[in-house]
C-alpha cells in the first residue's frame, strides 16, 4: 500500500513537472469561481461555529484567575499565562491516587473496549450482511430496536446485572458491555451490504475460507466504515466517567478524576477545569486526525472495480 | 447424520452463526436483561427499603398514570415528534452536504474534517459539564445549555438596535435551531464520508468521459451508491433526536428524556419511569416503521 502511493507521488511529481494541467485540474472538481467561494464560505461559517466552544475553553484556559470573572465577560485573553495548566498539575500529583493510574486506567479501557467492540461488531455484521443465517431478519430488527430504547431506564438493571456477576469494581464492567452495543453492528452491517456478492462467490471459489474472505476482503473493503466506528467508540468511551460500577478509587477513569477535580472545590477552579477540559479533548482529536489521514488514501485502492 | 449432510449454503449459514456469536451472547447479558427487567419494573411500584428495594405489583396503573394523569407526559412526547419531522431532513441534508465538500481534494482538509467533528467530542466530554454547570451557571443565570452562543447576548444586541422584539425572538429563534441542527450532525457527517470514500473513483472517472456533468453524476452516481448511508443516517438522527438528554424549557435536546430521568434519579419513582421508557420507545418504533416503509424500499444495493 505505501509504495503504492509513492509510486502515485512521483506519477504526479511527473505530471506537475511536465505541466499536465490535467494534474491540477480534475474535470470533476471544476466549479465556476463563485461556486468555489461559496462553498468555502459556507464551511468557513459553520466551521467556525463547530470550532469556537473548543476555542473558548482553550483560550478560558489561558486566562489568569483576574479575567475568568470579569463582567461582562470578554471572550479574548488579555495577559494569557499558563498558570491554570501548572494548577492543573499541580493538584494532580497531590490527589491521593497517583494521578497516572488514572490515565492508565482510561487508556487501558477505551482502546481494549474499542477493540473489542469494534471486532465483535464487524464480525457479526458481516453474516448479517451477506449469510442466510436462520433468523437473520429478526435479530436485525432486535438491533435497530435496541438501538431506539433510551438508554438510561437500564441503568438500574444493568447495576443488579453487574452485581450478581461480581463485576463492580473490576475492569471487566468497563470494558465488556459495548461487547453487546448495537449502534456498530448496525453501521457496519450498512456499509457491508454494498460489498458485491461476486467478489465473495469469487473468493470462495477459489477456496478462500470464510475467515479469510472475512479479513481479507470484506473488512479492507469496508476500511472507512470500522475506522469511522473506532472514533465513534473510543471517544465515547474516553469521554464517559462510568461512574455506575465503579467505587473504587484506583480504578476510576479520568473524565471522572477530572470532574472531581473540577467540581471538587469551588468556582475558582473554573480555569483548571478549562485547562483540564483541553487535557482531555486531546487523545480522541489525535486519534481522529491519525485515522482520518489513513482513511483518505486507503479508499482510492481498496475500492471494488465495478 | 443429517449434521454431516449440510448444503453449501447451510454450512455458510453455520459459519455465520460463529462469527455472530460473541455479539448475540454480549447483547443478551448486557442489554436485552437489563430491558426485560425494566419492562417487568413498568407493572410494579419500586419503593427504596434499608437493604435494597422492594417491588409491588400493581398491573397497569403507571401506564394509565402516563396517559390519564400525568399533565406533561404526552404533550412532551407530541411535540418531540413533531420536532423529529423537521429536524432530520435538515441534519440529514446538511451532512450530505457538507461530506461531500469535505470528500474534495483541498488543503487542509483533514483539519476540516476534524472541525466538524468537534462536537461530536465537545458534547459527550467533560467541557459540557464545564460549560453548562460553571459558566452560564454562574454568569448568566439560568441557561443550563451547551449551545455556548446561542446565548442571551446576541439578542440583546439585537433588541437594542430598535427591531421589533417578536421579529428578534423569531430570528434568534432560527438561529438557535441551525446552530443546533449543525452542531448535531457530526456523526452523520462522518458516517456519510465513509460512504462517499466507499464508491470508486473509476464510476466517476468513467461517466465523465461519457460526458456526465457533475449534477448529473451526483443524482446517477453518488445518491443511489450513498441510499444505504442515508437510511442508516436518518435511523440514526432519528433516534439521536429522540433519545438526546435534552432540557425542559431549551428548544435543544429532547425533553422526554430528560423527564424520565427525572422520574427515576429526582422522585426515585422507577416503575412509573420505566413505564414512560417504553411508551417513548414504542412511539419511536412506529415512527421508525413508517419511515423505513417510505424510504426503504428507495434504497439501492449494489449487488448484481
Amino acid at each position: 500500500m505505501h509504495s503504492r502511493t509513492k509510486r502515485l507521488n512521483m506519477q504526479l511529481l511527473i505530471k506537475i513537472i511536465f505541466r499536465d494541467e490535467r494534474a491540477f485540474v480534475r474535470k470533476r472538481y471544476t466549479r465556476s469561481t463563485g461556486g468555489n467561494v461559496f462553498v468555502m464560505l459556507v464551511l468557513i461559517i459553520t466551521g467556525c461555529f463547530m470550532a469556537l466552544p473548543l476555542v473558548y475553553a482553550l483560550v478560558s484556559s489561558l486566562k489568569p484567575f483576574e479575567e475568568i470573572f470579569i463582567f461582562p465577560p470578554r471572550f479574548f485573553v488579555r495577559r494569557p499565562t499558563l498558570d491554570n495548566f501548572i494548577n492543573l498539575f499541580i493538584i494532580s500529583s497531590n490527589l491521593w491516587v497517583p494521578f497516572s493510574r488514572y490515565i492508565f486506567n482510561s487508556i487501558f479501557v477505551a482502546f481494549s473496549a474499542t477493540s473489542l467492540h469494534v471486532i465483535i461488531a464487524s464480525a457479526a455484521a458481516y453474516p448479517l450482511a451477506k449469510h442466510d443465517i436462520p433468523g437473520k431478519k429478526i435479530i436485525f430488527s432486535v438491533v435497530v430496536l435496541s438501538l431506539m430504547f433510551v438508554s438510561q431506564v437500564t441503568f438500574i438493571p444493568q447495576y443488579i446485572i453487574m452485581a450478581r456477576l461480581g463485576w463492580i469494581n473490576t475492569y471487566a464492567s468497563l470494558i465488556l458491555p459495548p461487547i453487546g452495543a448495537s449502534l456498530g453492528l448496525f453501521l457496519m452491517r450498512q456499509f457491508m451490504e454494498g460489498i458485491p456478492d461476486s467478489i465473495l462467490e469469487s473468493a470462495k471459489i477459489d477456496g478462500a475460507s470464510e475467515y479469510r474472505i472475512f479479513f481479507t476482503i470484506v473488512m479492507p473493503n469496508v476500511k472507512p466504515a470500522w475506522l469511522t466506528l473506532t472514533i465513534f467508540s473510543f471517544q465515547s468511551i474516553w469521554n464517559n466517567p462510568a461512574l455506575q460500577f465503579i467505587y473504587n478509587e484506583e480504578l476510576k477513569l479520568l473524565p471522572a478524576a477530572m470532574n472531581q477535580i473540577i467540581t471538587g472545590n469551588n468556582i475558582a477552579r473554573l480555569g483548571v477545569g478549562m485547562a483540564a477540559a483541553v487535557f482531555l479533548l486531546l487523545p480522541p482529536l489525535i486519534l481522529f486526525i491519525v485515522i482520518q489521514t489513513r482513511v483518505i488514501e486507503t479508499m482510492a485502492y481498496a475500492g471494488i472495480k465495478g | 447424520m443429517k449434521l454431516f449432510n449440510l448444503s453449501y449454503e447451510k454450512k455458510k449459514g453455520m459459519s455465520g452463526i460463529i462469527f455472530i456469536m460473541p455479539w448475540i451472547i454480549g447483547f443478551l447479558l448486557f442489554f436485552a436483561k437489563p430491558l426485560i427487567q425494566s419492562l417487568i419494573f413498568t407493572f410494579q411500584k419500586i419503593s427504596i427499603t434499608h437493604d435494597g428495594f422492594s417491588t409491588d405489583f400493581v398491573g397497569l396503573d403507571n401506564f394509565k398514570y402516563a396517559f390519564f394523569l400525568d399533565p406533561n407526559f404526552i404533550r412532551h412526547v407530541t411535540s418531540s415528534i413533531g420536532n423529529v419531522f423537521y429536524e432530520v431532513p435538515i441534519i440529514i441534508m446538511f451532512s450530505l452536504f457538507i461530506a461531500i465538500i469535505l470528500n474534495q481534494r483541498f488543503r487542509g482538509r483533514v483539519i476540516a474534517r476534524a472541525v466538524f467533528f468537534l462536537p461530536v467530542i465537545i458534547s459527550s466530554g467533560v467541557l459540557v459539564v464545564l460549560l453548562k454547570n460553571d459558566i452560564f451557571g454562574n454568569q448568566l443565570g439560568s441557561t443550563a445549555n451547551v449551545y455556548l452562543f446561542e446565548s442571551q447576548g446576541f439578542t440583546d444586541l439585537l433588541l437594542k438596535t430598535g427591531i421589533e422584539p417578536t421579529i428578534v425572538l423569531y430570528f434568534t429563534d432560527i438561529v438557535n435551531r441551525i446552530f443546533d441542527l449543525t452542531w448535531r450532525s457530526g456523526v452523520q457527517i462522518l458516517m456519510f464520508l465513509a460512504g462517499l470514500q466507499t464508491i470508486p473513483r473509476s464510476y466517476y472517472e468513467a461517466s465523465d468521459i461519457e460526458g456526465a456533468t457533475g449534477w448529473d453524476s451526483f443524482w446517477k452516481i453518488t445518491v443511489p451508491l450513498v441510499s444505504p448511508i442515508i437510511i442508516l443516517n436518518m435511523v440514526y438522527s432519528i433516534i439521536d433526536t429522540f433519545t438526546q438528554y435534552g432540557d425542559t424549557g431549551s428548544n435543544s435536546g429532547n425533553t422526554v428524556v430528560r423527564i424520565i430521568y427525572n422520574t427515576a434519579f429526582a422522585e426515585f419513582n422507577y416503575g412509573y419511569s420505566s413505564a414512560q421508557a417504553w411508551i417513548y420507545f414504542i412511539v419511536i418504533v412506529f415512527i421508525l416503521i413508517i419511515v423505513y416503509r417510505i424510504i426503504g424500499r428507495k434504497v439501492f444495493y449494489m449487488v448484481e
